[in-house]
């Protein structure tokens, strides 16, 4: 009998193998043992919605942004920006970032500095062509956008990169509205804005400049369109109850900023009163400051009721603005030697008026006047609603519109301020971008009143374009602290961007806030959390002892495999981004 | 930077469908080291949990493997590499073909029943790497105390808690002045991996690393939180990550803030019993651990 034989052919030739054999003894994978028949608790991956994203009004698509500025890919960072913001250089700016408050990073150090991120890549993107990140086919229907502040302007971008003709009407003789006329350039220098104008108006849009709807042309005529966005803003000077306001030297705050804006002079005397506690009120005052005039500002309220933003106030005091609260007009009279006599009534706070904030009411006959050359009153403005048929509703001072945008006429369809949300260039892009999809939908003969029955109206281009890799947007939840696991997470805040020096600034409009550098900008990036959704870090994959954590090649994105998946839930725990929830097999 | 998700091989050598308990830090543990190692690699693997998976049929880990006895491990390195070296001289295997030979054994078949077989293959400099799946008793026959069970543990041989204090393998090992001792753990793969690599690609001599794996089984915690306790353990300081590259240390992670040892041997049962002066005790030496660590 053959001895060797008897072992086998492997023994025979172990010395031959050319690989080293598989496992010593049988050889057998283990595919057919179902590990994941011993679960009872199933891990599931599924992405949650940043409160970042969820807190800015204009939908941006902040974590991928921001994420892919960490990584050095600024092209994706620059299209996922400009696909949902047309403005992100003024944004960057202006826009008092409620992202940043809602940052989940502020309870465990600094909240990321979201808009110095999208400033940063505004800046270095300046000198590049703009194109939107995608343009769909042509569609064979016209609209028409009035109005070309930053609701009409981005509407009419959505509209564009969904493939419409859209034609603009502005009244003035230059796009822009509120931002163009209304903020000085220390805050948004102009180039900024027109730059990001251009880019918009490049996309093959067509602009009818000077052409005041119901004085140079009939409001019917915007019927021969086949859907109409009116975003007319609010300029109209509110009626005023003080005597005496149509005196020589009286101004509203924001025609005031529009004549210096637009013709870069305006005679003023020494002393100038400047009434409200709004931020017009600060940019009026910081513009005096500019112009070598030190403003007093009367308010009624006291600081901590101010509607302005902080940062601006205390801008504004740095720089010289005298400051006196618990103050409100009631006369204006022509003084007998030169300028203007203003009364005012001391005020007291006492209980709280309907709308929370504390109620300011006259202190029992204490009266105190001031002497200047020019008052002006920033106490708000009304949109003008004169041109509109009477067919369009209103509600109180406002424009009634639904949900997603449309007036009480089919086919008008409305955004920024003329409706009811606050007034600020965030509100204003996410209205406008409502309503363009809205507009999409109606052009195309969907019934919208189902579609938002169904929660399926989208509030962002991403998801109405299908570019949002989550299955279910809409569906999700916010991410929440208790999501995170930050023990990957190194504490560590970058330098602030500075501001020019007090005695600088005040001397002309340069640029007050300094942005960040790129460098700095992807530094910075890197400090976002990323909440909520998965930047393929990889614990999952590289901690799960069943290796039944993979890439799934078709979608590059992690997936788990329940046919081996035991539910340890390690997946889940060490999660940094909480985008794996875990709940017992079975539970619905 | 890309990280190590990226830079590891996608091949799995180690397959799913394997027996180990959910949460066991010993299927990441060889996922890692084959993923690092290669197909090109033979394990001498004595009896220990991840004989289980690896030599019980069906057979997950998917590389020549020696399932050896508890004790001789090492010296499975030991005849594995020799085999290699006169195969190599005959010409039956390429000069140039890079083997990596390893042993895998756990706390116990390395610190009490193979010590001696651990320390001759080290004096010898046998060409290997050995790994210690330092898992802080005998889990696999029953949770038993081994030598390098922590003072005041529970386990089914010392239910009143372990009055010993652990043997401190690593820098036992670190005496023989072998090429490479590490001290790695689950909760940290870029320092395990890059350590496995170094000792990789080191010449031809015996490299130690000692892996500390949390054992939700055995230490009594849920399975979700075995990286968080490994993890904990090198944040608190009881665990420090060193490696001693041809006898110069170096620590490779010193926690910014040490955060108190309770809070490491609160969430594990096998501590439940620990009065507020055993913590203590125990913080105080990792205290004066770290004092002498300094220099």
């Amino acid at each position: 009998m053959n001895k060797s034989k008897a072992l086998g052919p492997d023994i025979q030739n172990l010395y031959t193998y050319s690989e080293l054999p598989i496992g010593a003894t049988a050889v057998g994978l283990p595919e057919g043992r179902e590990t994941g028949l011993w679960r009872y608790m199933r891990p599931t991956i599924e992405e949650k919605i940043p409160p970042c994203q969820e807190a800015c009004p204009a939908g941006n698509w902040i974590q991928r942004f921001v994420d892919a500025t960490a990584s050095g890919n600024l092209d994706e960072a620059w299209r996922a920006l400009k696909l949902e913001n047309p403005f992100p250089g003024v944004c960057g700016r202006v826009c008092y970032h409620p992202c940043e408050e809602s940052c989940i990073r502020k309870e465990f150090d600094v909240s990321t500095f979201i808009h110095l991120i999208e400033r940063s890549l505004a800046d270095s993107f300046f000198n590049e062509r703009l194109t939107p990140p995608i343009i769909r086919k042509k569609q064979d229907k016209k609209t028409a956008v009035v109005g070309s502040g930053p609701a009409g302007l981005a509407c009419a971008y959505f509209l564009r990169v969904l493939g419409y003709e859209v034609t603009i009407f502005e009244a003035r003789n230059e796009l822009g509205g509120i931002p163009q006329t209304g903020i000085p350039a220390y805050r948004l220098p102009k180039e900024i804005l027109n730059k990001e104008i251009g880019d918009i108006i490049a996309l093959g849009i067509e602009v009818r400049k000077g052409c005041r709807i119901g004085k140079d042309m009939d409001f019917s005529e915007l019927f021969t369109y086949d859907a109409i966005f009116l975003a007319t803003g609010a300029h109209q000077t509110p009626p005023v109850n003080i005597p005496g306001v149509t005196n020589e030297g009286v101004y509203q705050g924001m025609d005031f900023l529009a004549r210096y804006n637009m013709e870069s002079s305006i005679d003023v005397g020494e002393r100038v009163l400047v009434i409200g506690g709004g931020n017009v009120a600060i940019d009026v005052s910081r513009t005096l400051i500019r112009l070598g005039i030190q403003p007093t500002l009367l308010y009624r309220r006291t600081r901590s009721e101010m509607p302005a933003h902080s940062e601006e106030i205390d801008d504004a005091l740095a720089e010289g603005a005298r400051f006196q609260y618990l103050l409100s007009p009631f006369s204006i009279r022509k003084s007998e030697k030169t300028g203007l006599i203003l009364e005012c009534a001391k005020m007291k706070i006492q209980g709280v008026d309907p709308d929370g904030r504390p109620r300011a009411v006259p202190h029992e006959g204490k009266r105190v006047s001031f002497e200047a050359d020019q008052v002006i009153l920033a106490i708000g403005e009304v949109p003008d609603f004169s041109y509109l048929p009477k067919e369009i509703d209103l509600i109180k001072d406002l424009l009634w519109v639904n949900e997603w945008g449309q007036t009480s006429v089919e086919k008008v369809f409305a955004g920024g301020d003329m409706i009811d949300q606050p007034w600020n260039i965030s509100e204003a892009i996410g209205s406008a971008k409502r309503a363009a999809i809205a507009m999409d939908h109606f052009l195309k003969g969907d019934d919208l009143q189902n579609l938002f029955r169904q929660g399926a109206l989208a509030k962002t281009m991403r998801e109405h374009l299908d570019l949002d890799l989550s299955p279910e947007p809409g569906h999700r939840e916010v991410a929440t602290f208790n999501d995170l696991n930050l023990s990957y997470v190194r504490s560590f805040s970058s330098q602030l961007s500075g501001k020019l020096p007090t005695v600088e600034r005040i001397c002309d409009f340069r640029e007050v806030n300094s942005g960040l550098d790129l460098d700095a900008a992807i530094k910075e990036a890197g400090r976002c959390l990323s909440c909520g959704v998965c930047k393929m870090c990889g614990n999952c994959y590289l901690f799960c002892p069943d290796g039944a954590v993979q890439i799934n090649p078709t979608t590059g994105r992690y997936a788990i495999n329940y046919q081996y998946c035991k539910g340890c839930g390690i997946c889940q725990n060490e999660c940094p981004v909480g985008a794996i929830t875990i709940e017992a097999e079975g539970a619905m | 930077m890309r990280t190590l998700a990226e830079t590891l091989p996608k091949e799995e050598l180690f397959h799913s469908g394997h027996p180990l308990c959910p949460g066991c830090p010993g299927g990441m543990m060889l996922r890692w080291i084959t993923k690092t190692l290669g197909k090109n690699s033979i394990c001498s693997m004595a009896a220990t949990c991840m004989a289980l998976p690896a030599m019980v049929y069906p057979h997950s880990l998917e590389i020549p493997c020696l399932y050896i006895a508890m004790a001789p491990s090492p010296a499975g390195i030991t005849g594995v590499s020799a085999a290699i070296k006169i195969l190599k001289r005959k010409g039956r295997i390429p000069a140039d073909r890079k083997i990596s030979v390893f042993a895998l054994a756990g706390d116990g078949s390395a610190g009490d029943i193979g010590m001696a077989s651990l320390s001759g293959a080290a004096e010898r400099n046998d060409d290997g790497i050995f790994f210690c799946f330092d898992n802080e008793a005998y889990m696999n026959t029953g949770i038993q105390r081994s030598s390098s069970t922590p003072r005041f543990s529970w386990t089914t041989s010392t239910i009143k808690g372990k009055p010993e204090k652990k043997k401190d393998l690593p820098r036992i090992m670190a005496a023989h002045d072998i090429p490479y001792v590490a001290t790695v753990s689950v909760a940290y793969p870029d320092d395990f991996v890059r350590k496995l690599e170094k000792a990789r690609d080191m010449e031809p001599g015996f490299k130690y690393l000692h892996v500390h794996s949390p054992c939700p089984t055995g230490w009594r915690f849920p399975e979700s939180k075995t990286i968080e306790i490994a993890r904990l353990a090198v944040e608190t300081g009881l665990w420090i990550l060193y490696e001693v590259d041809h006898g110069s240390l170096k620590v490779n992670f010193r926690p910014e803030k040490r955060r108190p040892i309770e809070d490491y041997l609160r969430p594990q049962g096998r501590f439940r019993e620990l009065s507020q002066k055993d913590i203590q005790s125990i913080q105080d030496r990792i205290d004066n651990r770290w004092r002498d660590m300094r220099n």
